[in-house]
């Protein structure tokens, strides 16, 4: 019988584990993250740029080590500022940033940046300034980025229908969707200028996911609210997995703002 | 007659019936094999749980004519009807109370279909070649077989034999039905000698398409199916033996007319092994142990149908293992105590991938991986008080735990009810306690007081976006559910002369926690065309009552005829209907037997049934009649031949049952006949 089978192999299985429990060293974070750029500042800081994942359109969250040398350990009493920058040979632009500031846990100075665009040789590419400061030095860095297309855009933007204000909305979760309830968080920011892009916090917003190739959405989603600095978190189900639409609607004082949409596409098993 | 008058002297002579058959098994008493006549047709005697013979003579002539299927026979049981979803595998109904409610077992087993839509009950994996008795135990007695409210349907299969000469014995036969080109086939050998026997069994059936009795051809009601068993018993000592069984059910290419989609195949394979010990001296105790598995695979196909919005795969399996001990002592000379002690543990698992046109496959878990593990304990005692009263009390605990898988199948429900835990735990308790005497000469009676106690199936806990068809929704599982609940009350009255048999019988059950679907419009269907999403609720309460009545007259020697009708009525706590209750069904048959040949003509009359369930989307149904003949002849010197031929629906009625799904009429006129032989 394969269940009472695979019952006894369980229990020998927790037995095994239980007893084989050792205190491991913690494991290096650096080995789930892709790194992306690798550089030195004017007095030799070693600068490393991580992420957890190639750089793509859209928001993404950059782990910034700084350290003496290769060997030592990352440096935790620095402050760090990043400016993203698009040069498009005739004009350059920013980005939305959030800035790193001091350091995590794990000596990782965690900022993001919204691409609002994919590096194209024939229009421009981005680059990213760091500004690390430490003991009232500060020293100043450029990271070249490569910024793809992703297979489906977690970046939409709009002209909001009550204001004309330019707005560009990332998807950040769900990364990795499951069948099942999903984790829903969206940024919203707003271009001024081509160097001014806050965060908006002003929002409403209502999701409505849908499975077009069967024409049916899902139910109990969770539109999203703000929580801070332009995030928006909700919870998005999927009743299976395949091709699914989420349409966001936003209205903002009870005035319609847009709908934008994101296809996501995922494979359970 | 001779099966009732057995029965009936076994009423009287309880205790010494037990004396003569070993082992007090169960609510059945069945002889013990090492005693039985080296004939052909291997007969058993039954004594239901509450004094109820059930209906032998139905029963010994359908298994007289193995060619039969049989769903055939169950039909015609009292108290049974059939949800019919294709011309195959139809699924018993006692009382009103679907598989659900009913506890339906092989040889004791627990088993389960594999289809997420019932399109597989255990009984479409036993053949009538290979059956030796099904004992229908009615309401929360049947707690023999496991916790349920709404009784029990043991299907007993025929076991090898011992002789005191060393035999082989052997039938075949075939039959061949006009509409739908249904063919039959079958084959058994038996072994016996005194310590060892065998027997193997194997039954091939195949259809077309059938036509109604308007002429017109019902599309994908065709089917075929091979069924073979081994069975073989080793006498370790005078007490000791040994059994085993192997049976393997394979139906392929089956249509269901009333479902968007076919079953490609349902396959289904059963091994038990059974140590029995029986006493040589009446006063000591007799036990009987079994272990058993079964697994059962089922993959329903729409690649046959036209039209499809997108094609689907629904694969479904269950696995199953268990056992059970059971032991019977004789104490003193009036009681007759029983205990058993049983488990098993169950995986049920389907899934479904959709394949929309140029995008990536969608799979989900309709099934969510469910492990279901039951253990039991059945306690009962039948006391033989004064000379005409007997008493009989049981009590059975369970305990049941359902776990749904941790990842995908937890996550999906967690949609819906975002606080369960995967995991379920269940507490079944079922008690009863009856009476049962003789007034005067020929009379009979008995009561039973009884509450049971169910736990919710699988697809009533943990269903995901199953589509029924019946009313076109999607049907999402409740894990909140509680457990069925049901006190019940039933009786019978019973007059035998040597002409006369007649019997009436009533039952009233009253349900808390009554199962049933609910609309929810808050949610959107997942199947394309679906009307909407259903999910289930307990109700506070239900009713269920009705009762049987059943006339055997004996007019001469040769000339027999049965009357039976059946009836119940429920309703539920929201004033209406309970959904899928059989309306007053009527059934009459005559049977002449002269010496080698005998002929039956049999009628069944339903009265429309106009109280139906709104919230399970029911629909009315017309009265019908449908008349049927049948005959056979006995051939040779030692009647080893025997030529069979009837003509069933002969008025080529238009009709269908209140339980069929779709209104899709059933077979009309059908001509068959069969030839069989005996060696």
């Amino acid at each position: 019988m394969k269940t009472s089978f695979s019952y006894i192999v369980l229990l020998l299985a927790a037995v095994f584990v239980f007893s084989s429990c050792k205190k491991d060293d913690p494991i290096d974070p650096t080995t789930e993250m892709v790194e992306l750029a690798h550089t030195h500042t004017a007095s030799d800081w070693h600068v490393t740029v991580y992420a957890m994942d190639s750089i793509k359109v859209g928001y993404n969250k950059l782990y910034i080590s700084v350290k003496e040398d290769h060997d030592t350990p990352r440096l935790t009493d620095a402050t760090v500022m990043l400016m993203p920058m698009m040069d498009m040979m005739t004009m350059s632009h920013s980005a939305p940033a959030e800035q790193p500031g001091a350091a995590d846990a794990d000596g990782f100075y965690v900022g993001a940046v919204v691409f609002v665009m994919p590096t194209d040789p024939a229009m421009g590419t981005w680059t990213v300034t760091l500004s690390i400061t430490r003991n009232g030095v500060t020293e100043s860095v450029d990271v070249p980025l490569e910024v793809a297309s992703p297979a489906y855009a977690r970046m939409r933007s709009l002209t909001a229908a009550d204001d004309s204000s330019k707005l560009f909305l990332s998807l950040v979760a769900p990364a990795d969707p499951i069948v099942g309830i999903n984790d829903f968080e969206i940024t919203a920011h707003q271009r001024v200028s081509m160097m001014s892009w806050p965060a908006v916090n002003d929002l409403t917003f209502e999701i409505v996911p849908e499975m077009p190739s069967m024409g049916h959405g899902s139910p109990n989603n969770v539109n999203p609210v703000i929580a801070e600095n332009g995030h928006y978190k909700g919870k998005v189900n999927f009743t299976m997995d395949g091709e699914w639409v989420v349409h966001v609607n936003m209205t903002r004082a009870g005035k319609v703002v847009g709908t934008v949409d994101y296809t996501i596409n995922f494979q359970a098993k | 007659m001779k099966g009732l008058l057995q029965t009936g002297g076994l009423l009287v002579c309880w205790t010494i019936a037990i004396c003569n058959t070993g082992l007090a098994q169960s609510d059945s008493l069945t002889l013990d094999a090492g005693q039985l006549p080296a004939n052909y047709e291997i007969e058993a005697v039954e004594i239901s749980h509450q004094g109820q013979s059930t209906d032998d003579w139905m029963q010994r002539f359908y298994r007289a004519n193995p060619l039969n299927t049989t769903e055939s026979m169950i039909s015609r049981l009292s108290g049974m009807s059939l949800v019919r979803r294709g011309n195959f595998a139809m699924e018993p109904v006692l009382r009103g109370m679907n598989t659900n409610q009913l506890q339906v077992t092989l040889d004791g087993m627990q088993m389960f279909g594999a289809c997420t839509d019932k399109m597989d009950p255990v009984s479409s994996y036993v053949e009538l070649n290979n059956l030796q008795n099904l004992v229908i135990t009615p309401g929360a007695a049947g707690m023999e077989f496991g916790a349920g409210v709404g009784g029990s349907l043991n299907f007993q299969l025929k076991e090898a034999r011992f002789a005191d000469s060393t035999q082989l014995h052997g039938s075949s036969g075939g039959r061949f039905q006009s509409n739908g080109l249904g063919r039959v086939g079958l084959g058994s050998l038996d072994y016996a000698s005194r310590k060892l026997g065998m027997r193997a069994n194997v039954v091939f059936r195949e259809q077309d398409s059938y036509r109604t009795g308007n002429g017109e051809t019902v599309p994908y009601s065709q089917y075929s199916k091979l069924n073979a068993s081994l069975s073989g018993a080793y006498r370790l000592s005078n007490a000791y033996t040994l059994s085993w069984t192997l049976l393997a059910d394979h139906g392929w290419d089956i249509g269901y007319p009333a479902l968007p989609m076919d079953v490609a195949f349902a396959r289904t394979h059963v091994a038990g092994v059974t140590l029995r010990h029986r006493p040589v001296s009446c006063t000591t105790t007799g036990w009987e142990a079994k272990v058993y598995v079964n697994t059962v695979d089922h993959a329903m196909d729409d690649t046959h149908r036209p039209n499809v919005a997108m094609h689907m795969d629904m694969p479904g399996l269950t696995r199953t293992a268990g056992f059970y001990w059971q032991n019977a002592w004789l104490i003193g000379s009036r009681h007759v105590f029983r205990a058993k002690v049983d488990g098993f543990v169950n995986r049920s698992y389907a899934e479904m991938t959709m394949y929309p046109e140029g995008e990536r496959p969608m799979f989900m878990l309709t099934w969510p991986d469910v492990h279901r593990m039951t253990t039991g304990l059945w306690l009962a005692d039948q006391f033989q008080w004064k000379k005409n009263l007997r008493v009989n009390a049981s009590l059975r605990v369970d305990q049941g735990f359902a776990q749904v898988d941790k990842g995908l199948g937890l996550n999906e429900l967690r949609i819906f009810y975002p606080d369960f835990s995967g995991k379920r735990a269940f507490t079944l308790i079922q008690s009863s306690l009856g009476l049962a005497g003789e007034a005067g000469k020929h009379s009979s009676w008995s009561v039973l007081a009884s509450y049971g106690e169910r736990q919710p199936t699988v697809t009533e806990l943990f269903g995901y976006y199953l589509y029924v068809q019946y009313d076109g929704y999607d049907y999402i599982g409740n894990p909140n559910l509680k457990k069925e609940q049901s006190a019940q009350i039933q009786g019978t009255w019973e007059y035998a002369n040597q002409r006369l048999n007649v019997r009436l019988s009533g039952f009233g059950y009253h349900f808390q926690h009554y199962v049933q679907a609910k609309l929810a419009p808050d949610y959107q269907q997942m199947t394309i065309g679906a009307h909407g999403v259903k999910t289930y609720e307990s109700l506070p309460w239900a009713v269920l009552a009705g009762g049987e009545a059943r006339l055997i007259w004996s007019a001469t020697r040769t000339l027999e005829g049965i009357f039976t009708g059946q009836y119940s009525y429920g309703f539920n706590s929201l004033g209406n209907p309970l959904a899928m209750i059989p309306p007053l069904e009527l059934k009459a048959a005559l049977n002449y037997h002269r010496k080698n040949f005998s002929w039956m003509v049999d009628g069944v009359w339903d009265a429309p049934q106009n109280r139906v369930n709104p919230d399970f989307g029911e629909h009315t149904t017309p009265a019908f009649f449908v008349l049927n003949t049948r005959a056979s002849l006995a051939l040779g010197k030692t009647q080893t031949w025997n030529l069979q031929g009837g003509v069933d629906n002969l008025l080529n009625a238009a009709y269908y049952h209140h339980l069929d799904w779709g209104r899709i009429l059933r077979p009309g006129r059908d001509m068959w006949v069969g030839l069989s032989w005996k060696w």
